[in-house]
């Protein structure tokens, strides 16, 4: 079964108010990233090359958080810490029914990985370390596990994780790398992101209706893999694929 | 109702006021050819004269005028050129075609705030209900005087008659006519969202002024920044090359230049503050020659490399264009993680961040003014 279909217009709303709505949290390099993302995404839309192409936030240049001194937990205790996301996304245009016109949608063709990554921040005594990484993926039609997952580690041998160890596939309902972006700042920024979100800007309203209708899919689906006859529900959900057309606006 | 068409004369005019007769007929020199103009002491302008020009350019200081003046009321003395301008804009019948107002002084920095101590035109312009502030230093000016004033008296004769707000197609060919956008560029069509992105004066405001506003915004907006449109300098930080190497490229690298050449803006006020560059074609053009790794750094410097030797590649993982404590931008690009992200009152929410380098800001009072800051605790 081919890949997720994603809007282009969508994604790019939210771009732009996650980049609008993470502003405060974030280091001001992260700024280039969003703009590169948007500008990915009209690339894709209005360049007519029907091939694979990379929808990504580079790893070089990663979107980064500012320091979280303890936020991340209730009592607001803990050494400094800052968070890394970068991702990439295998994609192709769905070529328009008139061909000149500029693409609206594109497909998931094979890799959809977010990569996060938690830094101790430099002390006195000690330096800078990166501490924690996990990944959001997508699966495709041959990967095993739930189609939306999240596996620690694995980018190497290393223990504990190791790559040849590809479990576990936690369960994820974070689709975009936007969304794990939201996940990572209200990770790290426990409180103050639950009080930053309830301002009803623009920016939020927007984002919250493109997660509102995202999530409400993706759990709908969920639910209904589970509701099994026979068999273990939780089996069935691992074994689902959705339809590539799952998050296609009506 | 007078009326000015565009057929009765054959080349944009401006009208120089100046204090001194004789100076104003020198500044006619620097047109002669170029140009139809007329110079006038404030006291000899007329209503016609105003009607006929595209352009008023008016000296700063009037001493010479206002010692001779007889009249005694405050409300009746316009005390320097910015008030004058305000004068004679207001003998403008909103039914003529547009005229332009702009100042010329060697002194600029008295209409500046405090900081930043070199004066910037379009601010000065924007917060005195102007067009520009032309300045009798030379190098407060970014481009030549002469040019300057010829390509601002054109923009204003290019303007249309009437501005077709009520028709939208209309409405739209013309703006695309005056911004030299081709519309068969295959990235046409992207270029004017993000034209759109950048909230044009094209309704009300264009009807009300004759497409004046249209040209403010440019001029005011537009043009001094990173929008739709990009100077030399972000060109070559998007290509990750010195600004230097590509000035120089672009002057003497046919082939540079004739890559590029599709993407160089030549609407009105074309060169006016330097080349611009249509950003959503430079895109374009590097999503095609990179298959599609625009970003990626081994991809575009190996189409720079292609393109031309004699660009000098930096290696930055993220340049970016840096201010001085003039809010000048400086030609040596620098890395995001050694820069600060400034915001200036004229920056608008529209454009690019603006930077300055984390030494200069350190360094610098009204710089560290204007930093962002990020790291404060929300209650």
């Amino acid at each position: 079964m081919p890949g997720l279909i994603f809007s282009i217009k969508e994604l790019l709303d939210e771009v732009n108010s996650a980049a609008a709505m993470t502003n405060d949290f974030l280091d001001e390099s992260s700024q280039d990233a969003f703009s590169e993302l948007r500008t990915q995404l009209e690339n894709i839309r209005y360049q007519h090359i029907d091939k694979t192409v990379e929808w990504t936030v580079s790893q070089a240049r990663p979107i980064k958080t500012i320091p979280s001194t303890g936020e991340y937990e209730a009592s607001s205790k803990g050494y400094s810490v800052y968070g890394t996301l970068s991702s990439v996304w295998e994609v192709r245009r769905i070529k328009p029914t008139k061909k000149k016109d500029p693409a609206k949608q594109f497909q998931l063709t094979g890799k959809a990985s977010t990569v996060v990554k938690i830094f101790r921040s430099r002390t006195d005594d000690l330096p800078e370390a990166e501490i924690a990484m996990w990944r959001m993926e997508v699966g495709d039609d041959a990967s095993p596990g739930c189609h939306f997952h999240v596996q620690v580690l694995g980018h190497d041998e290393a223990v504990p994780f190791p790559k040849s160890l590809p479990v576990p596939r936690l369960p994820s309902v974070m689709a975009t790398p936007l969304a794990v972006l939201e996940f990572l700042i209200g990770e790290l920024f426990q409180e103050r992101w639950r009080k930053h979100v309830n301002a009803d800007t623009h920016a939020t309203q927007r984002w919250r209706s493109i997660q509102r209708d995202r999530l409400t899919k993706l759990l709908h689906w969920q639910k209904t893999q589970v509701d099994v006859k026979d068999g273990s529900p939780w089996s069935a959900l691992k074994m689902a694929k959705p339809d590539p057309e799952l998050f296609a606006l009506v | 109702m007078a009326s000015r068409r565009k057929s009765a004369r054959t080349s944009a005019g401006i009208l120089i006021v100046d204090d001194s007769l004789e100076d104003a007929q020198s500044k006619q020199g620097l047109f002669r050819g170029r140009l139809s103009t007329v110079a006038k002491t404030p006291d000899d302008v007329t209503v016609q004269d105003l009607k006929s020009a595209d352009l008023v350019l008016i000296d700063f200081v009037l001493d010479g005028w206002l010692e001779q003046l007889a009249i005694a009321t405050i409300a009746n003395v316009p005390k320097d050129g910015r008030a004058l301008a305000a004068v004679l804009r207001s003998q403008c019948d909103p039914v003529w075609p547009p005229t332009a107002f702009a100042l010329h002084s060697a002194r600029l920095n008295q209409l500046a705030g405090a900081f930043p101590t070199r004066p910037r035109p379009h601010v000065i312009a924007r917060t005195n209900n102007l067009e520009w502030a032309f300045s009798k230093l030379a190098a407060e000016n970014s481009q030549p005087f002469d040019e300057q004033v010829i390509q601002l008296a054109a923009a204003v004769a290019e303007l249309p008659r009437s501005w077709p707000a009520s028709d939208e197609k209309k409405m739209r060919r013309t703006v695309g006519q005056l911004l030299g956008l081709e519309p068969k560029a295959g990235w046409a069509d992207r270029a004017w969202r993000t034209i759109d992105d950048c909230h044009p004066p094209l309704h009300e405001f264009a009807t009300a002024t004759h497409g004046l506003a249209f040209l403010r915004w440019l001029l005011h907006q537009i043009l001094p920044f990173p929008t739709f449109l990009w100077d030399t300098r972000q060109l070559a930080a998007r290509l990750r090359v010195t600004p230097h190497s590509l000035r120089a490229a672009l002057n003497d690298d046919q082939k540079v230049r004739r890559a590029l050449r599709p993407f160089r803006y030549s609407g009105v006020l074309g060169s006016f503050l330097g080349d611009r560059w249509w950003r959503s074609g430079i895109e374009d053009f590097l999503w095609q020659k990179t298959a599609a790794k625009s970003f990626a750094r081994d991809a575009l410097r190996d189409f720079v490399v292609k393109l031309s030797a004699s660009l000098q590649i930096i290696d930055l993982a993220q340049p970016v264009v840096v201010f001085d404590e003039h809010l000048q931008a400086k030609d040596v690009l620098v890395d995001v993680s050694e820069a600060v992200q400034l915001m200036p009152d004229d920056w608008p929410a529209f454009a690019d961040p603006a930077w300055a380098s984390r030494s200069d800001v350190t360094d610098d009072e009204g710089l560290r003014s204007l930093a962002v800051r990020r790291d404060d605790a929300e209650a």
